[in-house]
């Protein structure tokens, strides 16, 4: 079930009345609908791939018990690497399995290798990447004694499904979600009210924005080799609009509706196209993809060389370009997370000023803001035009061709003045910018019929501009 | 005490919860109605669609010949001049897939149809089928009571408006704000104003239409072939079991246009053809691509013909079926 769908539209209304009709005091009954909520919203894609939910949340469930239970520190790991197996397995073979399979064939040329190890004829389950993750960052904080695990598996069920996150985050830490589903819930009208608004301003970036940049990025990406540089330019920074309304205007529905049943997810995006470095970019985008991969794997790598600058950059080269792979198998990812590695590893170069040891970040942070955009957003769009591409062919073909300066005759909006919409979109952004999002800043000025209004012009929006159906992003990987 | 307290506290949770409720309608009842409206006004404007499920709903039993392919076969067929009684279910970005849940699904309402008429142009082996989320399903439920859905229906497949409202919006502006009368589409559902387009723009120039860029899609996508050719074999079986005469055409297409397909993409097409036509008997071919009877002035862009090209076309396309019988 998408979230820019009708589906969705009849589901939401109906579990939000059901769940709090049940009552805030009944907590077990609560969750339990919304256990069956979440794998029935999970189920209306491919109802097989529930069991592979069900099976990850066991293991990691018990995993998490035995790991406390045992006194002996070796079947302590022993469970904590279980599983580990057991996450890292799942994804392997969905994910990863036919791409080093044909990898390692292409690499040794060998052309029979196919018909002796067989790809697999296997799809991708939804937001199979990011439960995981979660479910993974359980473990290993109960092995870390970052946290208790859970005894109530009703609890520990619904935190590795909750609906609202489960197919593309935010990705939850267990000891900010957890918890969440043995507290008593409170009706808070205004918290609902602000979900409500997160959910029209979500669905105005994907279904406004994203949807209708599509359109242009795919008729020009589809045959860069014929386009212009001006063109390609154009299709770069509408990609990047696309993804990012794409994701965040998911992140921001999700956000919401967890919201409207009185839970509170974690930010996932702060403005990122504002940023002043590659640095700051990751601080800014997919943040808690970014802060799982800090603290499981960067921060444990360098953590006895926090000083040393060689052994950071080795760390932060491992880190990004596990980013990288993350969102999937190919090797344009993995060279978009080396190109992220490049370019923060440059900005966090040493340069001894007197006694002080500084860097490009620091220096950054000094300049005016319009001068650092300069420097940072045409280095996230050498990123996103890596990501977007099919092979790092089409990635330089695409990039030479812009630097080449050839005319794109005749220069073609695709999209006509919607891409006006862009424009409105980032302007409300960063005028509203200390808000959570630009909704927010009306409540507080402007009287009710004047903020009926304005989300009345948006529902207009909504429907008047709304590009062809995409899926989101993000499900894919 | 303690119930007391409980007590205010589930009437307090009662009462926010239904005022919440009431503002909830009153904010979200104008959004219905304005929706409904929308809705109604767009079943009231005579699309291609709406025309074709009218003629396919009132002359199902007259219908002797079905077309089906893109918006090539949907631009040059006019079933108007067609001898035959013929229904073109074709339309734009319309795929085998698609083709063939139409013909499956219409089969017994249109019991006396003798011939099928199956596009295989330049692109189609490589290009993706239709998926579920084709917007025009709802057209094809609503008008053709034809479910490609892949999934069992419910009410909201029947909304128009809501399959692209961007798209709809435009149409209702167009029809009831700007000019209806460039709405002129016939019985058969074939739009007979529609010649605007850069050929007409150009004056019909040659000289000046052979310096334009031209869309075609030249990447080939090898990984597609194999699906869409055994499809497109599952397509001519099921022809065949019916009893059908099939023709496979290829409309129309500029030089321009010609000229820049993909050599190997081509290739791969006709190796196809020659081996539907050896492994099949009875199919029959109605090559048009390279048709030295069609003109410059018969184009709306390169691979479209406009309304006095599907003139021309279809008349030569109603001999063709008038001699294989």
């Amino acid at each position: 079930m998408l979230f820019n769908s009708f589906s969705f539209g009849l589901f939401l209304p109906i579990v939000f009345i059901v769940y709090w009709v049940i009552g805030a005091k009944k907590i077990k009954f609560q969750n339990l609908f919304l256990l069956i909520a979440s794998y029935f919203f999970y189920g209306l894609w491919d109802w097989r791939f529930l069991l592979l939910i069900v099976a990850s949340s066991l293991v990691d469930y018990i995993a998490g018990i035995y790991i406390e239970k045992s006194k002996n520190r070796n079947y302590k790991k022993f469970y904590l690497l279980v599983s580990i197996f057991w996450n890292l397995g799942v994804l392997f073979i969905f994910k990863y399995f036919n791409f080093f399979i044909q990898e390692f064939s292409n690499l040794f040329n060998l052309n029979d290798t196919l018909n002796t190890f067989s790809t697999l004829n296997i799809i991708l389950p939804v937001g199979l990447s990011f439960y995981t993750f979660q479910t993974m960052s359980y473990t290993l904080d109960v092995y870390k004694k970052n946290i208790a695990p859970t005894k109530n598996l009703l609890n520990f069920l619904c935190f590795v499904s909750f609906f609202p996150q489960l197919v593309a985050g935010p990705i939850e830490r267990a000891r900010n979600l957890l918890p969440q589903f043995t507290k008593e819930r409170v009706f808070n009208l205004i918290l609902i009210k602000d979900g409500l608004r997160l959910i029209i301003w979500g669905l105005f970036k994907k279904i406004v924005i994203a949807d209708n940049a599509a359109i242009a990025v795919n008729d020009i990406f589809s045959h860069p080799s014929e386009q212009g540089s001006l063109s390609l330019l154009y299709a770069s920074i509408l990609f990047f609009f696309q993804i990012y309304c794409d994701f965040s205007g998911y992140s921001d529905i999700a956000i919401g509706t967890a919201k409207m049943f009185g839970f509170k997810l974690s930010k996932n995006f702060n403005i990122p196209y504002i940023s002043r470095s590659v640095s700051e970019f990751w601080q800014r985008w997919h943040i808690t993809l970014t802060k799982w991969f800090t603290d499981y794997v960067y921060i444990p790598i360098i953590k006895k060389y926090k000083r040393n600058y060689i052994f950071k950059t080795i760390g932060l080269f491992i880190t990004m370009s596990l980013i990288g792979l993350w969102h999937g198998a190919n090797w344009t990812f993995l060279f978009f997370g080396v190109f992220q590695a490049i370019t923060i590893s440059i900005e966090r170069i040493p340069i001894k000023v007197g006694k002080r040891s500084l860097n490009l970040n620091y220096f950054l942070t000094k300049l005016p803001l319009a001068l650092t955009i300069a420097y940072s957003f045409p280095l996230i769009m050498v990123s996103c035009i890596i990501f977007r591409s099919e092979n790092m062919g089409m990635a330089l073909t695409i990039i030479s061709r812009i630097v080449s300066f050839i005319p794109s005759e005749p220069f073609n909006l695709i999209i006509g003045g919607r891409v006006l919409l862009i424009v409105l979109l980032v302007l409300l952004e960063i005028f509203t910018m200390t808000k959570n999002h630009p909704f927010e800043f009306l409540e507080k000025r402007f009287s009710k019929p004047v903020r009926w209004a304005i989300y009345y012009i948006f529902i207009f929006i909504i429907f008047r501009y709304a590009g062809p159906k995409e899926e989101f992003i993000y499900f894919q990987f | 005490m303690l119930d007391q307290k409980k007590n205010s506290s589930i009437s307090s949770f009662k009462k926010e919860f239904l005022h919440f409720v009431k503002i909830c309608s009153i904010f979200f009842i104008p959004v219905i109605i304005t929706y409904a409206v929308l809705e109604y006004s767009v079943l009231q404007i005579p699309t291609s669609y709406k025309l074709t499920g009218e003629y396919l709903h009132n002359h199902a039993e007259e219908v002797e010949v079905i077309f089906l392919g893109s918006s090539q076969v949907k631009n040059s067929i006019n079933p108007k001049f067609l001898e035959k009684k013929s229904i073109n279910l074709s339309s734009t970005s319309q795929h085998h897939n698609t083709d063939f849940k139409i013909l499956k699904q219409t089969r017994d309402r249109l019991i006396n149809v003798k011939t099928v008429v199956l596009e295989i142009s330049y692109g189609h082996f490589e290009l993706p089928h239709n998926t579920k989320y084709f917007w025009k399903n709802n057209l094809f439920l609503k008008y053709y009571n034809v479910n490609t859905f892949d999934r069992s229906t419910y009410f909201k497949d029947q909304f128009i408006y809501l399959s692209r409202p961007g798209f709809f919006s435009s149409q209702l502006i167009q029809y009831y704000f700007k000019d209806s009368k460039t709405y002129n589409i016939n019985e058969f559902g074939f739009d007979e104003n529609n010649f605007d387009g850069k050929f007409k723009k150009h004056n019909y120039n040659d000289e000046k239409l052979l310096k334009t860029n031209v869309k075609i899609e030249r990447k080939a996508y090898l990984n597609l072939f194999e699906y869409n050719v055994n499809y497109f074999y599952k397509m001519i079986e099921f022809c065949k079991n019916e009893g059908f005469e099939i023709v496979i055409t290829s409309p129309p297409i500029y030089k321009s246009y010609n000229e820049l397909r993909n050599p190997d993409i081509l290739r791969r097409r006709d190796s196809i053809v020659n081996i539907i036509s050896e492994k099949y008997d009875g199919i029959h071919f109605f090559n048009s691509e390279n048709d030295p009877e069609i003109k410059t002035r018969h184009f709306r862009n390169e691979n479209h013909l406009n309304p006095d090209g599907a003139e021309f076309y279809s008349k030569k396309m109603s001999d063709f079926l008038n001699s294989i019988d």
